[in-house]
């Protein structure tokens, strides 16, 4: 235990200025977001207290917070497994419609099976058509080294307006009411609820083995070893003998197998159908969590509760305080915009703290005073 | 040191302003009844979701209602009913989005929820429960009449929200009315599949517009602000939907020939400012409103308004709209 508690303290001393300048970003984005509120004419207290309520105020929205941090979590985590080998993927939205739509399929074809045997498959079903989907701008990347970014940008278009289509075309129901829509999946095969009227399904203990394994691969293992050499420098990988080109297409694959699982968890969590609207660009947001979270696994595993407290809070504060929800996205956007700036930031933290040891020296010891530059 | 002084500075400005704020705060009136209106999309499109909150806008003017809106921005239609549910007497749902109300309304027996444009299966299982559907297909009609006989090319069209049977139905009554007019008429549509997207909406105008279309209907709520703009550059004649579309885009005043109203604020002022002031509910039931009951008709603007239709044609509609109420003409529908 006592080496477990020093082995997080060290941990924490060597990401001490990241650590300190992600704080001083996040106190910064709540006090901006203070001063919006405060011209806007409302109490910033009230505000966040109405926020702290949407999120933890009844189990219902708690339930709803965990489901939010799920979706966030998984996909900055399929962000950072395919960062880690130095790809970029931004595709994961279109891996998450085509994911959550080959469920829906295999859910809707297997009715009469019992869900042993239909659900696994459908989770097969998600996670190939992720998977195959983030494949091609992988190996396009890796044999003609077309950019992954700009690929998987307009393959997210391709695979949004394709699911549109099978829900207006060849898919869609003929339940009343409803337009652009596919059958429900039946009611045997969705997961069951965790906490009864919240989004919150058995789709979190699914997520955390998938978190868990994203974690222990990433850093307990040698193919983590492998990914991380190959993503810092791919030269340097390809002369120690790795085989750098299946690292960076099975990591690919991998990222976008997540985002399939996610696009299946959202409709066999809660939503039971396909729609169009299945995700709201729910990738971005795991995506920025990710980048602000610098691709460390456990980070965004915490980060992303922080994130969908503001998310499923702030709609809460809209409604009790009249607080636009949009706020939320003006907190993220600040503390996005000073972790971009966070090297500069903790380089003159740094470049501070040696002055004033410098200074110190000098004071104490009148020793001669040499020049200290900063890193 | 001067800069931490000027920061210091800063923090107790901020802090003073805190306290000063914190003297305000008013509290609502309680004896009142709080209505929450949660649309699948957003406001801004003008038609549709705005007419929902016009009506609500007015319940709490004429009425003291205290009305909350939730824009869903297509997101999380079935916790966010959820979270109006929880703190208002009665819930608006507008959009097919909403579907789910079926699942939320039996959950919260206390509160009263109002589905509007679509049907829920099992309505009569729930008594707390109320849809309002429009006979939109009996409005278009007109609409099609009108247009065909504006027409110059033989030839009107019609954009589209999505394939639902709504939006069917706005559709097949156009179609017929047009007919109804001129035989020989050729209707062209074009289903845009978003509600949201002018630009969107003015490509299909445009594309209508090359096959010859010269009177085009916009059944497509934001999407079809678009509509009007290409009609402004191709000089086309447009038809309004949901609201006085003359009234709420005046820019387009020149090309937007009438409007086919559907007063979906009106019917939920009504329902409401009747629950308010008599405590009348008719839950667990389906109400249609049509031509006869006065929320559907077709609308030219005000007296300002430039008036393409000539007076001649109005009155042919009047006679028209008669006879539809009086069950002469059957208008088809897909409302099933």
């Amino acid at each position: 235990m006592k080496a477990f508690m020093k082995k997080i303290l060290k941990t924490l001393k060597k990401n001490r200025n990241y650590l300190i300048s992600l704080g001083l970003s996040i106190l910064a984005a709540f006090l901006l977001g203070a001063l919006l509120m405060l011209v806007t004419g409302y109490d910033p207290m009230k505000g966040y207290a109405a926020m702290l309520k949407g999120a933890f105020g009844s189990s219902r929205v708690f339930g709803n917070t965990l489901a939010k941090m799920l979706t966030l979590c998984l996909t900055g985590l399929a962000t950072a497994v395919g960062a880690r080998a130095g790809l970029f993927n931004v595709g994961g939205e279109g891996q998450l419609y085509l994911g959550g739509m080959a469920a829906t399929v295999v859910g809707i074809w297997l009715c009469g099976l019992p869900a042993a045997v239909a659900v696994p498959l459908a989770f097969l079903a998600a996670a190939a058509a992720g998977g195959a989907y983030a494949w091609v701008p992988a190996a396009l990347k890796v044999k003609l080294g077309v950019s992954e970014v700009i690929a998987t940008i307009m393959l997210n278009s391709v695979a949004i307006y394709f699911c549109t289509w099978l829900c207006n075309g060849p898919l869609k129901t003929a339940d009343k009411g409803l337009s652009g829509a596919t059958d429900a999946v039946p009611d045997n095969f969705v997961f069951g609820q965790v906490i009864a009227r919240s989004n919150l399904s058995t789709a979190i203990f699914y997520s955390a083995v998938i978190a868990f394994l994203c974690w222990y691969i990433m850093e307990k293992t040698s193919t983590g070893l492998e990914m991380k050499v190959t993503g810092e420098n791919p030269r340097f990988a390809f002369f120690s003998g790795l085989k750098k080109d299946r690292i960076m297409i099975w990591s690919m694959v991998a990222s976008g197998a997540i985002c399939g699982l996610v696009g299946m968890f959202e409709v066999y969590g809660y939503q039971h159908r396909f729609l169009p609207t299945i995700s709201n660009e729910f990738f971005f947001d795991g995506m920025l969590v990710a980048m602000i979270m610098n691709y460390s696994p456990l980070g965004i595993i915490l980060m992303s509760f922080f994130f969908a407290v503001i998310d499923i809070g702030a709609s809460a504060m809209e409604l009790s305080t009249g607080i636009s929800h949009e706020l939320s996205d003006i907190i993220f956007a600040i503390i996005i915009f000073l972790m971009a700036a966070e090297g500069g930031i903790s380089r003159a933290f740094s470049a501070r703290q040696l002055q004033k040891k410098a200074r110190r020296q000098i004071g104490g010891r009148e020793k001669v005073c040499r020049e200290v530059e900063p890193k | 040191m001067k800069k931490s002084i000027s920061l210091l500075m800063v923090l107790a400005l901020i802090l003073s302003l805190f306290a000063l704020v914190g003297c305000g705060g008013e509290e609502a009136d309680d004896s009142a009844l709080t209505v929450t209106v949660v649309v699948s999309a957003g406001f801004g499109d003008k038609s549709f979701n705005d007419s929902a909150k016009d009506g609500a806008d007015r319940l709490a003017v004429d009425k003291g209602i205290n009305v909350n809106y939730i824009e869903c921005n297509n997101e999380g239609y079935k916790q966010k009913m959820m979270d109006a549910a929880e703190v208002s007497d009665v819930v608006v749902a507008v959009g097919w989005e909403c579907y789910e109300i079926e699942e939320v309304a039996p959950e919260y027996p206390d509160t009263k929820f109002i589905f509007v444009d679509n049907p829920v299966e099992n309505i009569a299982d729930i008594p707390n429960l109320l849809c309002i559907t429009y006979a939109q297909n009996e409005g278009s009609f007109l609409a099609g009449y009108i247009a065909a006989s504006m027409s110059r090319t033989g030839v009107v069209g019609a954009v589209g929200g999505d394939d639902g049977d709504v939006i069917g139905d706005f559709l097949v009554g156009y179609e017929q009315g047009a007919k109804y007019a001129n035989p020989d008429v050729r209707v062209e549509t074009i289903i845009a599949g978003d509600y949201e997207d002018p630009a969107l909406g003015k490509e299909c105008a445009l594309s209508l517009a090359d096959k010859g279309a010269d009177v085009i209907f916009n059944v497509a709520g934001n999407t079809g602000n678009g509509i009007f703009e290409a009609a402004q550059e191709k000089s086309f004649y447009a038809i309004g939907v949901d609201a006085d579309q003359k009234l709420t885009n005046p820019e387009y005043d020149d090309v937007i020939i009438c409007s086919m109203k559907k007063e979906v604020g009106q019917s939920i002022y009504d329902t409401i400012a009747a629950l308010a002031e008599n405590d009348t509910w008719e839950g667990g039931k389906i109400l249609v409103t049509d031509m006869a009951n006065g929320y559907i008709s077709i609308a030219y603007g005000d007296e300002e308004s430039t008036q393409q239709v000539p007076d001649s044609l109005k009155a042919e509609v009047e006679e028209l709209a008669g006879k539809i109420v009086s069950g002469e003409i059957e208008v088809e529908t897909t409302r099933g």
